[in-house]
């Protein structure tokens, strides 16, 4: 018997040896909520993480040409993998399931999420005070930003302005009300906090807060708010039309940060560490010889429809940015033909190293706001002499002659224009959808390219997959 | 009596019926003893002399009369067996040797001198009837275990080329389904045992080596393992609590019997060549239909008639990558023992060359098993210590991250393989590279250093009771070598690219078990062990990179002469850890009635802060039916018990730190042209986060006729799995697409049927072995959520659902209703935009359009019914073994067709069937015109095929030299073996025994293994 009591007194003791410590998690490689949210430098590395999921990624060009290009009568996609989902994009039946909303709806709501974490947290960290404060503005456009963004593509959606989210959240849309003045209190309060230029060229200033409250208000047709917001910006005087050279060099690596850009998603000017762009291998064609080999090119190919070459003039700068023939790697010279033209908008990296180049891929430019002025006049006054000298301002810069205000009986005729203008200036930027809608072409363009377009489809499903997940969720009409 | 008599004739007509149909059998297998053993030992002359039968009763000790046993003339072909009342007649010849068979019985034989009737008196074989079966955490005789345990013997164990423990069990045991998704050398398998009740926690069972539970993977060496006992129901695992629910896999490793040194040699040479090849189109073939699709399409011509006379067949890239390979094995070991100490020691090495080109795997390895026992106390220690080393080809599926087999499958047959330089030929026009220098210049490395083992202590404080210490460590050390060298176009990208991974993990285990062993008053027996034991595991691993090299000739041994601003570094670190609280007792009364409960209390690191213990109880009960007195007479039952069991076990596979909030790096910003590091919030917090807890019920039968000459068992299952640990798809305004939750329930259920007989006892033996199971997966509650879909691969978002009603990740896609034949068949069909010659796709919810909505679940890869077959036959020295192997009603996404019928680019390769496409001229109902391709509709019934096959797995033949008369030598064995020689299946992919999705999977073999086997 005493050797029972024996035995059992050891494991007794071995039990003891097993608090509930042993099964504490012991986290190396990343870290708890404890040790972070302390210093100056968590406070900038959070807002990083802000920046990181609002700004690049190497499919940014691809995605966003797709939903705002190959909508429209600018570009279409043949051939490699990605046919799948580009295809029903251009035929006007995407289907609710495309991967590609989910994606954006996914990627903007995880950079809010962020943003939405900076704003709570870095108040609370001891810090410079002015360095805080601007922290804060700037995760705040960033926020602003992404909720523009949502809005451009599905309408008015949830808005989440807290960090404190549960897996049981099932929040309502917003209306388009509570949208539009959520943001246009947030450009307008970081407009005031933000200075007008960073030292660090990527990072937002006022001027992006006023461009993008500008755009705001064009978009829902606010021609007065637009065309003031517009003016005071152009008024800081920070920025200017690219005129130091042929028009395409605007997109030249060595023009990066140029102050014709107003916010631009940043790429590295080493891309070798993985972050770059991967336009140019969806856009060269087959067979075509790099000048900076090697050079990945894709199956998936680029097009630009033959009408949309059509509408430049011969003298246009612009119509550089397009590849109409190039000699393949048997030596042969290939002269692309109907709708099979390439747009080389952004020029090679030296850099660039396989599929991914240092090209910064162009959200709102200094061009953009002088258009937009434009057309906001001319929607209030008709054809005006500061919408004249405004466009050709643009027209001037890409070595067009000037056009005068009498060529224009109607302001329908010089909307027209303006969209025409906007067309050649902003392709390949993911700005033709936009504007067609605004223009109330989106739709009628599309049938008469021979789509089953349905005024639906201005906006785009809410992500299936999101209405599965959110009963509270409505879907668009339509859909 | 009359039932007694039914059951006689019952008896007889079974064996004649199996007499007769083994007839034709023998006469094959005689054919083939030709060859080995002369004429007359087959058909012995028939004795001149005037015939005298010699007769007499065989009986048991308690003597009741057996029926059925064998009586043989030693050395002879002659014999009968004893009828209902025990006797037996046969030729008289003075001199011969009778000898009697009877399974559960000792062997007897009796030299015939004169001619008296004769009583023969056989004793029970304990050792048959009361074979020992590992359970976790001790062990039992297989007459009183009370779960469902199956276990696989080496006798059992398949002779051919194995890397592996799990190409030992493969079809050898019910319920227990093992695929391997690629066939490479030291590729990895995947172990289901009675389905799979996780989404997205693991499914693999636990392992337990010698107590130690650790997967062994690739790190031991089939040859020295003695027995794997597979625990299915839960009153057999939930011992392992958390961990018990897919099922446990023990391993015992051999220990060295008392005796003198034995050593042992084996080796085999094993030749491999593939066992299928896709039938793709070569030079001339594809240039035409290149062309025809070309004009078809209203598009100019790509080769001229020139081009197209001049190509022939073109470059065949399979034959530019595959080959003949080779296996070979060595193995020694020595053993031996006196009275308290026994030894065991071994050596391998196994050295696989793969069939496509610089695709290998070789293991060299020890193991030293030393076990000593005194009257208080035993004490051992096993240890296994092995190098592997697997060498590999690029794998990838798409574009330019294509790997060997995609592009061998894909790249343009008109393409030399050498360019007129004497380089390797790009493709301008494909995006893949060329087949042969990615086999030859880019080389992937593994080698892993691991030692694992334990070290035990076990004091008897009396006779019942004693106490066990076991200390055991796994620790290994893995660093895995690429090279891109800069003559694909992979590494031109990057102008040659190295990358060094270097990963390290051990794990600790601490046991300590008090075992109680008693029988109080003769009618009770118990058995009890109660325990306590700790376990970490640990991850340490780092990785570095370099690329744009001056030359390829440093490979991975100098990544400081890459480009500094292109260097990549990495490293992370982990640990969880397992504590835990266990018992079982067993308890036995009269030999008839036996009770199993045991339980585990499980406590896991990865759990919320008040969820980390979990509780695991099972009760089972047995009832030996045959030890009834109103079974006692019913003489052609040798045994039966029927067995019930339920528990609970758990699942805790789903990584670390799942149930905390975590800040993690999640890329760069760029400012100024520079990166900055960015730190985020990585995931939500659970604290709730719990056990993944499977209930499972278990009835069983187990059976034994005719002195166990027919045995088995049938089993049924149900297994519930609920609180799933699921990668809960969450709103994405949250800031998070999923988050870790215990939702959902998954329902396995099943029959197991394992029936064993002994066809012919004798010189001449035949004995069959047949293992048959059911499987039924389904999904029963998924939360709130519809359903979930994934499988995303090739630019395709999804293939698979998750949805209530239907087994997990079942294929989900589009129904091909045939082909348009004409434009009034599409103008009155779904699809007005189609033409002739295109798929017509089934308008399943019948709205008029197809879209997304009309896809339907098109199979899932779950088996319906899947079973073994092994037939051994002997004569003499010589046998023969046959093991087939088959599934029946399970699906396959044969995604390698997708890219044959909706290729990404037009120039590349496609499989031959092609040819037969859809035109005016060809009106084909089976294939289209494959005039457009139509990528979102691309997971269809096309490329969802039946996975059904039935195989031949294996077939051995071998002989045995017993008792040499010879110095050194004490019997050895030579064989020969084929494994894989056929398939019978309408799969169209390489093969069809892979787990689900076939994506470019790596072929499967033939094997021809010629073995020694030295016992000296």
């Amino acid at each position: 018997m005493t050797q029972i009591i024996k035995t059992l007194s050891i494991l007794s003791i071995m039990t003891l040896i097993s608090c509930s410590d042993a099964l504490e998690e012991e986290t190396f490689s990343v870290l708890g909520p404890t040790n972070f949210y302390n210093s100056a430098e968590d406070a900038e590395a959070l807002l990083n993480g802000v920046y990181t999921a609002s700004q690049g990624y190497r499919d940014i060009s691809r995605d966003y040409l797709t939903i705002n290009e190959m909508t429209t009568d600018i570009l279409i996609e043949r051939g490699g993998g990605i046919n799948a989902n580009t295809q029903p994009i251009e035929d006007f039946i995407w289907p609710t399931t495309h991967p590609y909303f989910d994606f954006f709806w996914g990627r903007y709501y995880v950079a809010i999420y962020r943003a939405n974490v900076t704003i709570e947290q870095v108040p609370n960290i001891d810090m410079d005070e002015e360095r805080r404060t601007q922290i804060v503005a700037e995760a705040r456009f960033l926020r602003a930003f992404n909720y523009f963004q949502l809005y451009d593509l599905f309408g008015p959606v949830p808005l989440i302005v807290t960090s404190q989210t549960a897996v049981t959240d099932r929040p309502f849309r917003s209306t388009k009300e509570e949208m539009l003045t959520f943001m246009e209190n947030e450009f307008n309060t970081v407009a005031d906090i933000l200075p007008a230029t960073q030292e660090q060229f990527g990072r937002v200033t006022n001027t992006a807060a006023l461009g993008f409250l500008t755009k705001m208000y064009l978009n829902n047709r606010d021609w007065q708010l637009a065309a003031d917001t517009a003016q005071e910006l152009i008024s800081l005087g920070v920025h200017d039309l690219f005129t130091e050279g042929n028009r395409t060099d605007l997109f030249a690596l060595a023009n990066e940060g140029d102050n014709e850009f107003i916010f631009v998603a940043p790429f590295p000017d080493n891309p070798a560490t993985g972050l770059g762009n991967t336009y140019l291998s969806h856009a060269a064609p087959p067979g075509y010889q790099f000048e900076f080999p090697p050079k990945v090119n894709f199956a998936a190919q680029f097009k630009i429809l033959s009408s949309f070459i059509d509408i430049f003039s011969e003298e246009d700068e612009r119509l550089d940015a397009f590849l109409f023939e190039y000699t393949n790697g048997e030596g042969n010279l290939v002269v692309l033909g109907e709708d099979d033209t390439r747009s080389f908008k952004y020029q090679e990296d030296p850099n660039g190293i396989g599929d991914i180049s240092g090209n910064d891929w162009p959200y709102l430019r200094y061009a953009d706001i002088l258009l937009s002025r434009a057309e906001a006049l001319n929607e209030l006054q008709g054809p005006n002499q500061e919408s004249i000298d405004l466009i050709n301002d643009v027209r001037l810069a890409a070595g067009l002659m000037a056009v005068s205000v009498v060529e224009f009986p109607s302001s329908d005729s010089l909307n027209d224009f303006i969209l025409e203008e906007r067309a050649k200036e902003f392709h390949t930027e993911g700005l033709r959808r936009q504007d067609l809608i605004r223009h109330d072409k989106f739709i009628s363009e599309a049938i008469s390219r021979g789509k089953p377009a349905q005024d639906f489809n201005l906006l785009f499903p809410i992500p299936q997959s999101e209405i599965d997940k959110n009963q509270n969720l409505m879907q668009n009409d339509g859909y | 009596m009359k039932a007694h008599y039914k059951f006689h004739v019952l008896y007889k007509a079974v064996f004649l019926d199996i007499k007769s149909k083994l007839l034709a059998v023998l006469c094959c297998v005689g054919c083939i003893s030709v060859t080995f053993a002369s004429p007359t030992e087959i058909f012995p002359k028939i004795s001149q002399e005037v015939q005298q039968n010699i007769t007499g009763v065989v009986k048991d000790k308690a003597g009741t009369p057996l029926a059925g046993v064998n009586v043989l003339v030693k050395g002879e072909m002659k014999g009968t067996t004893t009828d209902f009342d025990g006797k037996f007649s046969i030729a008289f010849q003075a001199g011969k040797t009778l000898v009697f068979y009877y399974i559960g019985f000792s062997t007897k034989e009796v030299e015939l001198t004169e001619n008296k009737p004769l009583t023969i008196v056989l004793e029970n074989d304990i050792s048959q009837l009361d074979e020992i079966v590992v359970i976790g955490y001790g062990s039992v005789k297989k007459s009183d275990l009370t779960g469902a345990v199956t276990s696989v013997s080496e006798k059992d164990f398949p002779k051919g080329a194995q890397s592996s423990l799990l190409n030992v069990i493969q079809g050898k045991a019910a319920g227990v389904q093992i695929t391997q998704q690629s066939a490479s050398p030291g590729g990895g398998f995947s172990v289901r045992i009675r389905g799979a009740g996780s989404i997205t926690a693991g499914n693999e069972p636990l392992y337990v080596i010698d107590g130690l539970p650790r997967d062994p993977s690739n790190a031991i060496n089939p040859g020295d393992i003695e027995s794997i006992e597979i625990l299915k129901d839960a009153s057999a695992t939930a011992i392992y609590g958390s961990r018990g629910a897919n099922g446990v896999v023990l391993i015992t490793t051999k220990k060295g019997k008392e005796g003198k040194v034995k050593i042992n040699y084996s080796t085999y040479y094993s030749v491999q060549n593939v066992a299928k090849r896709l039938d793709l189109l070569n030079g001339t073939e594809y240039a035409n239909f290149i062309n025809d699709i070309s004009t078809d399409n209203n598009q100019s011509a790509i080769f001229t008639q020139e081009e197209i006379s001049q190509i022939g067949e073109g470059t065949d890239w399979w034959d530019q990558v595959l080959g003949t390979a080779s296996v070979i094995n060595h193995q020694v070991s020595v053993s031996g023992g006196s009275n308290n100490t026994n030894y065991y020691l071994s050596l391998n090495h196994f050295d696989e060359e793969g069939i496509i080109l610089n695709t290998g795997f070789q293991r060299t390895m020890a193991r030293v098993n030393i076990n000593h026992e005194s009257k208080n106390y035993k004490f051992g220690i096993n240890l296994n210590t092995s190098l592997v080393q697997d060498q590999d080809v690029p794998y990838g599926d798409i574009n330019a991250a294509a790997g060997v087999i995609t592009t061998a499958l894909q790249m343009d047959p008109t393409l030399p393989v050498f360019d007129e330089n004497g380089d390797y030929s790009e493709s301008m026009i494909i995006d893949l590279d060329n087949p042969l220098a990615q086999a030859e210049t880019i080389s992937i490395l593994a080698r892993t250093n691991r030692t694992f083992g334990n070290a035990y202590f076990e004091y008897s404080f009396l006779d019942e009771l004693s106490a066990k210490i076991n200390l055991a460590n796994d620790r290994s050390t893995g660093r895995t070598d690429t090279y891109i060298s800069s003559v694909t176009k992979r590494g031109q990208a990057s102008n040659g690219s190295a990358g060094i991974a270097s990963s390290e993990s051990w794990s600790n285990l601490l046991e300590f078990t008090v075992n109680y062993n008693d029988i109080i008053a003769e009618d009770h027996s118990i058995n009890a062990v109660l325990g306590y034991s700790y376990q970490d595991f640990n991850n340490r691993g780092f990785g570095a990179g370099s690329s744009n090299f001056p030359t390829d000739a440093f490979l991975t041994n100098n990544l400081g002469a890459g480009d500094q601003e292109r260097f990549t570094v990495s490293s992370e670190r982990s640990k969880n850890q397992l504590l835990s609280y266990l018992g079982r007792v067993n308890y036995g009364f009269k030999d008839k009635y036996l009770a199993t409960f045991s339980f585990r209390i499980d406590g896991s690191s990865r759990f919320g802060i008040d969820e980390k213990y979990g509780y695991f109880p099972s009760l089972a009960l047995a009832w030996k039916l045959k030890n009834e007195s109103f079974l006692a007479n019913v003489d052609f039952i040798s045994s039966l018990k029927l067995r019930s069991s339920y528990g609970i076990t758990g699942n805790q596979e789903i990584g670390n730190y799942n149930s905390l909030v975590l800040l993690g790096t999640t890329g760069d910003a760029v400012f100024n042209g520079q990166q900055f590091e960015s730190i985020a919030p990585s995931q939500l917090e659970n604290p709730d986060l719990k056990w993944e807890r499977t209930g499972q019920l278990n009835i069983g039968l187990d059976f034994g006729f005719f002195n166990d000459r027919i045995n088995g068992s049938i089993e049924y299952y149900k297994k519930k799995t609920s609180d799933l640990l699921l990668a809960l798809p969450i709103p994405e305004t949250s800031g998070f697409g999923s988050s870790l939750q215990n939702i959902g329930d998954v329902e396995n259920s099943g029959l197991e049927f394992l029936l064993e007989t002994k066809n012919f006892i004798g010189d001449f033996n035949w004995s069959t072995s047949l293992n048959l199971s059911t499987l039924k997966n389904e999904v029963t509650n998924l939360g709130e959520l519809p359903l979930i879909l994934g499988g995303s691969l090739r630019f395709l978002p999804e293939s698979t659902i998750i949805r209530v009603g239907d087994p997990i990740n079942s294929f989900y896609g589009y129904n091909v209703d045939g082909i348009f034949q004409t434009q009034d068949e599409v103008n009155n069909s779904a699809q007005p935009d189609a033409n002739p010659g295109d798929i017509r796709y089934t308008d399943s919810n019948g709205d008029g359009i197809i879209n997304v909505d009309d896809r339907v679940i098109l199979g899932d890869g779950f088996p319906d019914f899947f079973f073994g077959i092994t037939n051994t036959f002997s004569y003499k020295n010589l046998s023969l073994n046959l093991f087939f192997q088959g599934v029946l009603g399970a699906e396959r996404l044969n995604y390698t067709r997708i890219d044959t019928e909706n290729p990404i680019e037009l120039r590349r390769n496609r499989q031959s069937y092609v040819l037969d496409r859809w035109t005016p001229e060809n009106p084909s109902t089976e294939h289209p015109s494959f005039l457009t391709n139509d990528f979102s509709r691309a997971i269809n019934s096309r490329v969802v095929e039946d996975g059904s096959y039935f195989r031949l797995r294996e077939i051995t033949l071998s002989y045995n030299f017993q008792h040499l008369n010879n110095k050194f030598i004490n019997d050895f064995s030579i064989y020969v073996t084929g494994q894989n020689l056929f398939t019978i299946t309408d799969y169209t992919g390489f093969n069809p025994d892979i787990g689900g999705t076939d994506y470019n999977s790596y072929p499967l073999s033939k094997i021809y293994t010629l073995g020694v086997n030295i016992n000296f």
